[in-house]
């Protein structure tokens, strides 16, 4: 119980925290302060304000369109058609989210940059223009590059929904006389409509909230998103004094507008069930038969991995190698070397990065792990109203953009447990954020796995005189192991390559791997990011494979 | 052993509350194989559950053998794990991830007794041995059969030695000819262990198999307790009446204060002594005990001359349905119901007749299950 209320009860003192300096001014959490409006009227009154929300529209827009025109066929033609080698697509997609959006961004940057940009370079000197006629830089260049990072979210959230489809109510349709477009047009696509609408909006709440991709490209060419522009405000560069006071009122007000969204989508989510298109029931549905098609499609399922993946990956090893950023040539292959890395890198930076990463993924997913199995046992199994208490404490930092929740932390440590607690700029910190983060996730993992647990099975060891704690270990975790196991190096994953928290939260001492990569790409030394990189993928490939070999066990069991 | 006094317990619902249990009062003799039976949503469950300690009732006490295990004034709580109960679920409850011999062995090592590990072998191969599981000790339970799941299970409850065993439908998940051979085996097993056995089914023929005593409850209420032949023979409403088989009924009328004859549209009743406070009844017979006369039989009472409506074969019986004035009547019979004189004569002994005060609630129930049959 303590240990299921505990995150909750952050949660709220930094959602507290942050509301209280919202309205401060003056030396912030102190008698000295004074509490006005005063952060509200020139966070209104700063003219990037407005840029930057324009720029987030048209980025989730964009990132929206791309991710859902990519992964709402694939998932599609995956679920409901003759396409073959159907497993590969889901592997593919699988090891697509892992592939943190900073890989893409980087990638990206290195091949549309306007002025770096090889296909820029290229252009220029083959068409003799004066400028690069792509620019990755604007906000519908950034948008393409989530877009392409995020398609593979929209095909698992879609292709559920595709599986889950009663194929009877299609086929009533075929008898009655409508063909495939009309069957389409009429039954298909608004019996999913929730689903798909429920899958944007999913979307759309990521893309208003991240900072990685818009951090990574738009931050040096000054195109500032909502993330970036807390971002900016919270670490203003060397003269300035941070603006705590107006990050704080920015972070209040997109906690309002996330919830917002969040109810819409749950709304939608219920919505959807009213139609029943999800029956539960094992349907066979009968495949579209798309014959010669399905080479188009795997061309077109190919084409995006090579745009996603593939490119930025080579592009990565390329950077890691070359002493300055040419487009590929002759020449440049001639100058590949290892050295480069060896000498310029500031190895006692990585290494203390390295450490710091491996403690964070060491305790992080063990701690959620806990924390989320209390939570969930306590929502699924008690009869108290306590629990939709927790069902909303565990479902809130999903809604709450990790930029705020990173700020709240910072705010907090700086200026409320600064004197009793010295947070700042430790591991802890970081850690405690991650958790927080990651509870959202695992707990509804584990909700799903513990409902199909039979209340009996616990019952049974009750009356056989087993403590609840005995239960728990003898009966409930030995049942609950695959998915434990998987909750377990999935958080470790993305705790691992976790970019937007720990940009925030790290200093000297605290710095984590990712975050070593960040400090290099903002200090122009793209070369040195993308060694980095390549190390941190090193490191990251082993655990993949671990967490695809016990993704598969846990499917087996099922 | 098991004392039960006004227990309460109501559950909150979409559209109000329902109480589950509604000031329960029951007694179990040690050594009893105790039944408890009723219509699912009758509360039997919720009943069970408390004396397990899985459900905590609101108000009233529960002890078993003198140690109060729940009450609400003083507050007393043990737990489930604390009480030392045997129990037997109905999804059997068999941990998966566990072996047959785990699974009997868990509670023994880690349960309240936590019996010494020398011993823990030879107490599970002597459960297993009750229940003729022995030589699926080491298999892996998912492997097992449902029947031999739910010898486990039974294992598993026995092999504490408890001083109760509590049985939630044990069979209800077995096909209809294991089901008699396992309730066969639980009864004699309960009468090999000496040990009080609480109940629960919603079949009322396994809770006549194996019940020294029944207790009936609807709605959270116990309706009858006693032995099966009582509330098969002497049922205190008409519900206890129907709920152990089909009865046809008449509305009727006591002739006089004195006399024990009824009046009925088909006919006059002799009935054995009763203390009818009003003059409107309600009578019934079972189906069985409805006699054919092979010969025309002209007595007075207690006879009904009726038309054959269809009569079915079914090898040990014959069931027929007849029509006497506009009262449908049920019957069985060893013998082919054979018609005198266009009439079937139907002779029924005043030992075999219920009578029932025709007051609303009696009315409004026989009502339902006329219309209902």
């Amino acid at each position: 119980m303590v240990l299921a209320a505990l995150p909750m009860f952050v949660i709220v003192v930094l959602v507290g925290v942050l509301i209280s300096i919202s309205f401060q001014s003056g030396i912030i959490g102190t008698s000295d302060a004074k509490f006005t409006l005063s952060n509200y009227v020139d966070l209104f009154s700063d003219p990037i304000i407005g840029e930057a929300l324009y720029n987030t529209v048209i980025f989730s827009v964009t990132a929206t369109i791309v991710s859902m025109g990519v992964g709402l066929p694939v998932a599609w033609l995956t679920e409901r058609t003759t396409m073959r080698a159907k497993s590969a697509v889901y592997v593919i997609m699988t090891l697509g989210l892992l592939i943190p959006g900073i890989y893409t961004a980087m990638g990206w940057t290195f091949l549309a940059h306007a002025r770096i940009g090889f296909l820029n370079r290229w252009a220029t000197r083959f068409f003799s223009l004066s400028e690069g006629p792509i620019n990755i830089a604007t906000p519908v260049g950034m948008g393409f590059v989530q877009g392409l990072s995020l398609a593979a979210l929209a095909f698992i959230l879609t292709a559920q929904m595709f599986r889950a489809m009663n194929p009877s109510l299609e086929e009533a349709a075929k008898i009655h006389g409508l063909g495939f477009f009309g069957t389409m047009r009429r039954v298909t696509l608004p019996l999913a409509m929730p689903a798909i609408l429920a899958a944007v909006i999913y979307i759309v709440v990521i893309g208003i909230a991240t900072f990685d991709v818009p951090a990574i490209i738009g931050l040096a060419n000054r195109v500032y998103m909502i993330s970036t522009y807390v971002f900016e405000k919270a670490n203003p560069g060397d003269e300035e004094f941070s603006q705590h006071g107006i990050t704080a009122a920015l972070g209040v007000i997109m906690i309002a507008v996330a919830l917002l969204l969040t109810w819409w989508y749950s709304t939608v989510l219920r919505q959807g069930d009213k139609y029943q298109v999800v029956t539960g029931k094992g349907y066979r549905p009968n495949l579209i038969d798309i014959g010669h098609w399905g080479k188009a499609a795997w061309t077109f399922i190919i084409v995006y991995i090579i745009a996603a993946k593939v490119i930025p990956l080579i592009l990565i090893v390329y950077a890691a190698f070359v002493p300055y950023l040419a487009p590929p040539s002759a020449k440049m292959f001639s100058l590949m070397s290892i050295d480069n890395l060896m000498e310029n890198m500031d190895w006692d930076l990585v290494f203390r990065g390295l450490k710091n990463t491996i403690i964070l993924v060491l305790v992080v997913p063990a701690a959620t792990l806990v924390v989320a199995f209390s939570v969930s046992w306590l929502i699924v199994r008690s009869r108290s109203r306590a629990r939709y208490v927790l069902e909303f404490g565990a479902f809130l930092p999903h809604a709450l953009p990790e930029v705020i929740l990173a700020v709240a932390a910072i705010l907090m440590a700086l200026f409320v447990l600064k004197d009793f607690v010295p947070l700042y700029g430790t591991v802890t910190l970081i850690a405690i954020v991650y958790v927080i983060t990651r509870i959202s996730f695992a707990t509804r993992a584990i909700n799903s796995a513990l409902l199909q647990i039979h209340k009996e099975l616990e019952e049974a060891a009750h009356v056989s005189g087993l403590s609840e704690v005995r239960t728990s270990w003898r009966i409930l975790v030995p049942l609950l192991r695959p998915t434990l196991m998987s909750v377990w190096i999935w958080s470790a994953i993305l705790v691992y390559r976790e970019l937007t928290v720990a940009v925030f939260l790290v200093g000297h001492e605290n710095i984590t791997l990712p975050a070593v990569i960040w400090s290099y790409w903002q200090s122009g030394a793209t070369n040195l990011a993308a060694g980095v990189t390549l190390i941190m993928t090193l490191v990251l490939t082993p655990l993949v494979l671990l967490f695809w070999w016990f993704g598969r066990k846990s499917v087996m069991s099922d | 052993m098991i004392s039960i006094s006004h227990l309460m317990k109501e559950f909150t619902v979409t559209d109000g509350k329902v109480a589950a249990l509604n000031d329960l009062n029951i007694e179990v003799d040690p050594g009893e194989f105790f039944v408890i039976v009723g219509a699912s949503g009758s509360g039997k469950t919720t009943l069970l559950r408390s004396v397990a300690g899985l459900e905590n009732p609101d108000s009233g006490s529960i002890k078993v053998a003198d140690r109060t295990v729940f009450s609400n004034d003083p507050p007393v709580w043990v737990a489930a794990q604390d009480r030392g109960f045997g129990m037997v679920f109905q999804s059997y409850a068999v941990w998966p991830h566990l072996t047959v011999y785990d699974n009997v062995a868990l509670p023994l090592k880690e349960g309240a007794q936590k019996i010494p590990g020398e011993q823990v072998r030879a107490r599970v191969q002597q459960a297993l041995e009750m229940v003729q599981l022995e030589e699926q000790i080491d298999r892996p339970s998912t492997l097992l059969s449902g029947g031999q799941q739910q010898r486990v299970a039974l294992a598993r409850a026995i092999a504490v030695n408890p001083s109760v065993l509590l049985m939630d439908e044990p069979l209800s998940n077995l096909d209809a000819r294991l089901r008699e051979e396992v309730r066969g085996k639980i009864r004699e097993l309960a009468k090999h262990l000496d040990a009080t056995v609480l109940y629960v089914t919603h079949d009322q023929i396994e809770a006549m198999a194996v019940a020294n005593k029944i207790a009936l409850m609807s709605f959270g209420k116990l309706l009858q307790y006693g032995s099966p032949i009582d509330l098969y023979t002497k049922p205190n409403c008409p519900e206890v009446a129907e709920f152990f088989g089909t009865v046809n009924w008449l509305p009727g009328e006591l002739k006089s204060a004195e006399s024990n004859i009824i009046k009925t549209e088909i006919g006059e009743f002799s009935v054995p002594d009763i203390d009818a406070q009003e003059k409107e009844v309600w009578i019934g017979f079972r189906p069985e005990h409805m006699g054919i006369s092979t010969d025309s039989y002209n007595a007075q009472t207690n006879h009904i001359q009726a038309d054959l409506r269809n009569s079915t074969f079914l090898g040990d019986q014959y069931i027929f349905e007849a029509l006497a004035g506009t009262a449908q009547l049920d019957g069985k019979s060893r013998v082919a119901p054979a018609l005198q004189a266009d009439k079937l004569h139907i002779a029924i002994e005043p030992s075999d007749i219920m009578i029932f005060p025709a007051n609303d609630e009696n009315t409004s129930f026989i009502n339902t299950a006329m219309t209902n049959s």
